[in-house]
């Protein structure tokens, strides 16, 4: 079976994703794989190890925080779904994941949490959209 | 998902996003509109002298070809399919009717005629995806 990556970051954009994401995978017949993304965080090399520490604790709590929340709207619909937590820069991440055979497409918030209001599509959709080779379906 | 837009302009791309529209809309028995857009036509200068309304007539009627050829292609259906050709900017006019329409969706291929194989995505594609508040899905 074909299965649709929901990029979800805990936004509400990306939990309208998780929705979105419910429609498209009735009409093309796939199954979910929810995907959260912790970004490489840029740290002085003078940085404690207990700091650095912190910092992944913080980063693996709000990926499964949020892989939690979103996994309940689709459990709430009746459906199961697989959840993954990838390291890298999140567009790019997402985009080579996409290229698996099993994936159809992907379902991305086109605003995040850090978004500006005024830009109505965000830089991890933008840049999403010019490299993945799968069809994306961006959310607001 | 009740309906949908499928913006086409007779390319691969657009006929394959097409096809996924249709898919997408069979369990929701959605509605399906296929837009194609036709853009104004710019003569360098004023050009008094041309026949500007001949000429955008015989643009729509290729517009209407584009809608005949896609819906041929893609065979019968118990879908309820619309189509429609308008004249205009295109990107603005995709945008204007999916959110005039308030479509639950609207579907673009990544690229269009003739498109240069090196870019991912195509000029009316980005411009959607950066105007368009509704969900977009753009299929490569
Ligand atoms: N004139 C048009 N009318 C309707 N849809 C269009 C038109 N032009 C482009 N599109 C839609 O936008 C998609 C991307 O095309 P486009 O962005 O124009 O790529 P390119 O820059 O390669 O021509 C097409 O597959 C189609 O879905
Ligand atoms: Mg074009």
């Amino acid at each position: 079976m074909k299965t649709i990556l929901v990029a979800v970051d805990g936004s509400e954009p990306s939990l309208k994703g998780v929705r979105a994401a419910l429609d498209l995978a009735k009409g093309v017949g796939a199954r979910l794989e929810l995907v959260y993304v912790i970004p490489p965080v840029l740290l002085p090399p003078s940085t404690y190890a207990e700091t650095i520490k912190k910092l992944e604790e913080a980063n693996a709590t709000m990926a499964t925080h949020a892989l939690d929340k979103a996994k309940a709207i689709v459990a709430g619909a009746g459906s199961d779904c697989d959840l993954i937590t990838l390291h890298g820069a999140p567009a790019e991440s997402l985009a080579d994941l996409a290229q698996a055979e099993r994936v159809w497409g992907v379902v991305i918030g086109a605003k995040g949490h850090n978004a500006v209001s005024r830009v109505l599509l965000g830089s991890t959709a933008d840049r999403l959209m010019h490299i993945c080779q799968k069809p994306v379906l961006i959310v607001r | 998902m009740k309906k949908i837009l499928v913006a086409t302009d007779g390319s691969d791309a657009s006929l394959k996003g097409a096809r996924v529209a249709f898919q997408v809309a069979r369990p929701f028995d959605a509605a399906v509109t296929v837009l194609s857009v036709v853009p104004p036509i710019v003569l360098p200068g004023d050009a008094p002298w041309a026949p500007m309304d001949e000429i955008h007539l015989s643009e729509l009627k290729r517009g209407e070809r584009v809608l005949s050829e896609t819906l041929a292609a893609l065979g019968e259906t118990a879908l309820n399919v619309s189509t429609r050709v308008m004249l205009g900017p295109v990107a603005e006019t995709i945008t204007e009717v999916a959110e005039s329409g308030a479509f639950d969706m609207v579907v673009l291929g990544s690229h269009g005629k003739g498109a240069v194989k090196r870019v991912l995505l195509g000029s009316v594609a980005d411009r959607v995806m950066h105007l368009c508040t509704r969900p977009v899905l753009v299929v490569p």
